[in-house]
């Protein structure tokens, strides 16, 4: 094969990437609608009834659309959980029941009164990574005007476009994620004078709406930093069907007002399903429940291990990215206590969904959850 | 044992749809997911209803013709949303799929120079691994036809790709 047709095999997009869909349960979907002779009677029957049910399919579908069909709500299994901190890394749940938060392991929890004892329902959902990956790191490139060819590297988990003065990055990690930083400040920038916090916030929210991913933002929280480089940072909440999430997205402008760095998620929502969750009083039974089981030994209980008491008057529902054992990849409702009513109060965490919908995985045993 | 109608779908189904979502993705990129994944179905619903027509000895360019046509639907489709979108407002010429997301500048130039045509045919070959007589299942045209329009297509493309790396 000649150089010139080598490097166009090369420059497949879809070399290293795989299309894979669930082939059961497409299977399932197509070959349910048998094929039929569509003769003129028939082409009219159907006319008259597409036009008939028309207006009650929209209605259908979008209801069905959010709330699937309850015997048909998929299983998770989970397998590891996105870190807050980092979108570059994972780490294992630590517990089976998927509880977060300092000292799960020696402390015993009572709900409050105050917190309630009748189930629930929130939304859970499929999220798609972008399908190509050096192709999203040259859309993003776009967006943020660094012109130059796409490079990867870390064995194509980095997609890079980089060029004299920016670099962006797309990583395709178990968190798929994007970066942009400006290494090389201009001297002078047209009309990139001091420019007021409300403007940096205006700026931002439209770089984000150009990001085409989807999901919305949150009320911004700014903040400033003087070390090096005096900058102003601009951090959103990304949120999904009005619940906050742990993820964000965070532009960095310079003291003149230019944007020197951005980071965020990069994943549109594929699927919804409304799932039955545990009460709020549930979830601190499963709080006591992760104790118990990260101390498989014991044949006390929690109480006979704890060495502190806590309990729990406030509870928020929100949404955590998670990886199944499948792969996929999903956002979950959490339900995150406290007891204090101070931010500096320590806080826990568990998986909010109905104990049939949760499978657990500790270490390589999957252990189902059980719920006190 | 021979298989059932379901069965013999279900093994089409997985090793075809690969393949069908690869070729797809590749040329609607920037698509969002789920859409791509209702082309492909759209693509294996045909496959379903006209599964007693699909030849044994070329199932998969069989199944990218039909995506061929799912594709031009699709696009279609598209055009005529972005027509009536223009009507509304001055939007910036869009970049082809491939000027999108290929890496290598000198084949995203050299490919922009090719006819839709040229251009079709040697990628069904390069990235979609087709042979002249699989590209000729795929096109509806004879497999001697394939090879030279194949051929052809790729001269092109080379001589384009040296004009682009000799300024």
């Amino acid at each position: 094969m000649s150089d010139a047709l080598t490097r166009l095999a090369a420059a497949d997009p879809y070399a290293r990437a795989s299309y894979a869909l669930d082939v059961d349960r497409v299977v399932d979907r197509v070959t349910r609608v048998a094929p039929r002779e569509k003769t003129p009677w028939r082409r009219f029957q159907l006319r008259v009834s597409a036009a008939v049910g028309t207006s009650a399919l929209v209605t259908l579908g979008a209801i069905s659309a959010i709330q699937g069909v309850g015997s048909t709500l998929p299983v998770l299994n989970f397998a590891a959980a996105v870190t807050r901190s980092a979108f570059t890394t994972t780490e294992p749940f630590k517990s089976a029941v998927v509880a977060t938060g300092s000292n799960v392991s020696t402390a015993y929890f009572r709900a409050s009164p105050t917190l309630s004892s009748a189930p629930t329902q929130g939304a859970a959902y499929q999220l798609n990574a972008p399908a190509i990956p050096g192709g999203e790191a040259a859309r993003l490139a776009s967006i943020f005007e660094v012109r130059g060819p796409v490079r990867t590297k870390s064995n194509h988990t980095v997609w890079r476009v980089r060029d004299a003065s920016a670099t962006c990055t797309y990583f395709n990690l178990a968190l798929p994620s994007w970066r942009y930083a400006r290494f090389s400040s201009p001297t002078s920038v047209p009309g990139a004078s001091f420019r007021s916090v409300r403007a940096l916030e205006t700026n931002a929210r439209d770089l984000a709406s150009r990001l085409g991913y989807g999901y919305q933002l949150g009320s911004p929280r700014v903040s400033f930093a003087t070390s090096s480089v005096p900058t102003t940072r601009v951090n959103f909440p990304v949120v999904v069907g009005g619940v906050v999430t742990n993820l964000t997205l965070t532009f960095s402008y310079d003291a003149r007002g230019v944007l020197v760095g951005a980071s965020g998620p990069a994943f549109q929502v594929a699927r919804t399903y409304l799932y039955p969750l545990v009460s709020a009083r549930g979830g601190v039974a499963r709080l006591n429940a992760a104790g118990q089981l990260t101390h498989p030994t014991s044949s006390t209980g929690a109480a006979g291990l704890v060495s502190s008491t806590h309990t729990l008057r406030r509870v928020t529902l929100s949404l955590e990215a998670v990886r199944l054992r499948s792969g996929a990849l999903w956002l979950v409702p959490i339900y995150t206590y406290a007891g204090g009513p101070h931010a500096r109060n320590p806080s826990w965490s568990v998986v909010a969904l109905a104990s049939r919908y949760a499978r657990h995985v500790t270490g390589v045993n999957p252990t189902p959850l059980t719920q006190r | 044992m021979a298989l059932s109608r379901e069965e013999h779908f279900g093994r089409l189904v997985r090793e075809l749809s690969p393949a069908i979502g690869a070729y797809l993705g590749r040329r609607l990129y920037p698509l969002p997911r789920g859409d791509l994944d209702d082309l492909v179905e759209e693509t294996l619903t045909v496959l379903w209803r006209r599964l007693a027509d699909v030849p044994p000895d070329a199932e998969l360019p069989w199944a990218l013709g039909v995506a061929r046509n799912v594709l031009r639907n699709a696009q279609r489709a598209y055009r005529r949303r972005e027509n009536y979108e223009g009507q509304l407002r001055e939007r910036a010429a869009a970049a082809s799929a491939e000027d999108v997301y290929l890496a290598d500048e000198g084949i995203r130039d050299a490919l922009a120079r090719l006819s839709d045509d040229d251009r079709e045919i040697l990628l069904l070959h390069a990235w979609d691994g087709l042979n002249a007589d699989a590209l000729a299942r795929t096109l509806l045209i004879s497999p001697n036809a394939a090879a030279v329009r194949l051929s052809r297509a790729q001269s092109r493309f080379k001589e384009h790709l040296a004009e682009v790396i000799v300024p």
